[in-house]
């Protein structure tokens, strides 16, 4: 999980550091759709989703000058986007907040923007009704292509916790997809 | 030639189908696939769930317009730039001292638990705890208070990161996942020794070590 800065975001990036909030901005367009999508599947809820994106976003303005640059913006921008997310579960702890709450479920409210077809809409619905460990191991495994040691440091769990969490997300997977 | 059965293959089918097992494993594995439709099936099925997860768009674009509530947000705030320093500059080698001895610390708890675990095998087995439910539900209740404290103080440390180097941040993550470790496994123990008192106890002091940790850690000063 890692890449080099594209030129143009170093530009944007000094620029935004520096106070221009156009600039900063321009990042966000750039970077919007990997957030959200990493927030909404994450917590399988999509008020929810929206208000994490806008707080990783804030977030990052903030942190901003920490940014050295020895990653790509977007690199940095969804590792901080994790710990927004993770922050916000461990925060939500057991009482389960807002999370899959009845009505709320992204997949179904047949958006135009985000139309999804046959098994990648079961995917869709099955992955956001996961446990949450299981979700988030998978989610990051899975979906967003990281190894069980990365995971561990980012979620703070012990790797063969992750790969517990794994193998029990694509069983509930397997099972959820053939009924 | 090393031979797997039904258990052990579906034990490691998560490792075949990303590919992480070594060669005689994986050739052992295949070898089972082979001879085995049912076990077939499920690495196939596997491998299906696998194709269709890596469709799926990284990328989705929100319904609503959330720019305009960020920069609002930015704007209220106004944060001042610079100050920053870069790592290294202050108190390095203090800080990590620091960590380090947090280090020592919650391996304690990892030592401490496991000899806990070897001596109190024995007693356990024979000599019943008195009033063992109440106990249970003491330590329960205590255990979900630490429990509570612990995400609270863990959300706070996260709030931290960018504060502190990457080094220090390794070392406190690292200890935090050992003492996870150690909590999951008191855990799992206590799914059939609920009562047992010495578990219960490990467990609330693997939580206060790992509460201590975090304080330590959500009081460093900041790196960068």
């Amino acid at each position: 999980m890692t890449g080099r800065p594209a030129p143009d975001s170093i530009g944007l990036v000094d620029r935004a550091i520096s106070g221009d909030v156009e600039a900063f901005e321009e990042l966000y367009r750039e970077s919007v759709g990997r957030v959200y999508g990493l927030c909404l599947r994450m917590c399988g809820n999509q008020s929810l989703a929206e208000e994490l994106t806008q707080e990783a976003f804030v977030r990052a303005w903030q942190k901003l000058p920490s940014f050295r640059g020895d990653s790509a913006f977007s690199t940095w921008m969804h590792r901080l986007t994790i710990n927004v997310v993770l922050g916000h579960q461990r925060s939500a702890g057991r009482r389960q907040v807002r999370e899959n709450a009845a009505g709320e479920e992204w997949y179904s409210d047949g958006g135009t923007t985000r139309e999804r077809h046959g098994i990648a809409l079961d995917l869709e619905r099955a992955i956001a009704r996961l446990p949450k460990r299981a979700r988030t191991v998978f989610v990051l495994h899975d979906v967003e292509g990281y190894k069980h040691s990365e995971i561990s440091r980012v979620a703070g769990m012990a790797v063969g916790t992750s790969k517990a969490q794994l193998s029990r997300a694509r069983h509930l997977l397997r099972k959820a997809l053939a009924s | 030639m090393k031979k797997f059965n039904c258990e052990q293959l579906l034990s490691k089918l998560d490792e075949l189908v990303d590919g992480t097992l070594d060669d005689t494993e994986a050739t052992a594995a295949r070898s089972h696939l082979e001879s085995c439709p049912s076990c077939r099936s499920e690495f196939e099925s596997t491998q299906e769930l696998l194709t269709a997860t890596r469709s799926l768009p990284r990328s989705i674009e929100p319904e609503h317009e959330l720019w305009s509530g960020i920069a609002e947000n930015i704007k209220r705030q106004r944060v001042v730039r610079g100050g920053f320093n870069r790592p290294g500059t202050i108190g390095s080698r203090n800080l990590w001292m620091a960590a380090a001895a947090a280090a020592l610390l919650v391996v304690s708890v990892t030592i401490a638990y496991m000899a806990g675990l070897e001596q109190g095998r024995p007693r356990i087995a024979q000599s019943p705890q008195p009033h063992p439910s109440y106990m249970q539900a003491a330590y329960g209740d205590l255990a979900t208070e630490l429990e509570t404290a612990r995400d609270q103080l863990r959300a706070s440390l996260d709030q931290r990161q960018d504060d502190l180097s990457p080094e220090t941040w390794s070392v406190v993550m690292d200890n935090l996942v050992v003492i996870d470790d150690a909590i999951e496994r008191i855990e799992i123990a206590l799914v059939d020794n609920p009562n047992d008192g010495r578990l219960n106890r490990q467990l609330t002091v693997a939580y206060r070590r790992q509460i201590d940790l975090l304080q330590r850690a959500t009081r460093l000063p900041a790196e960068v």
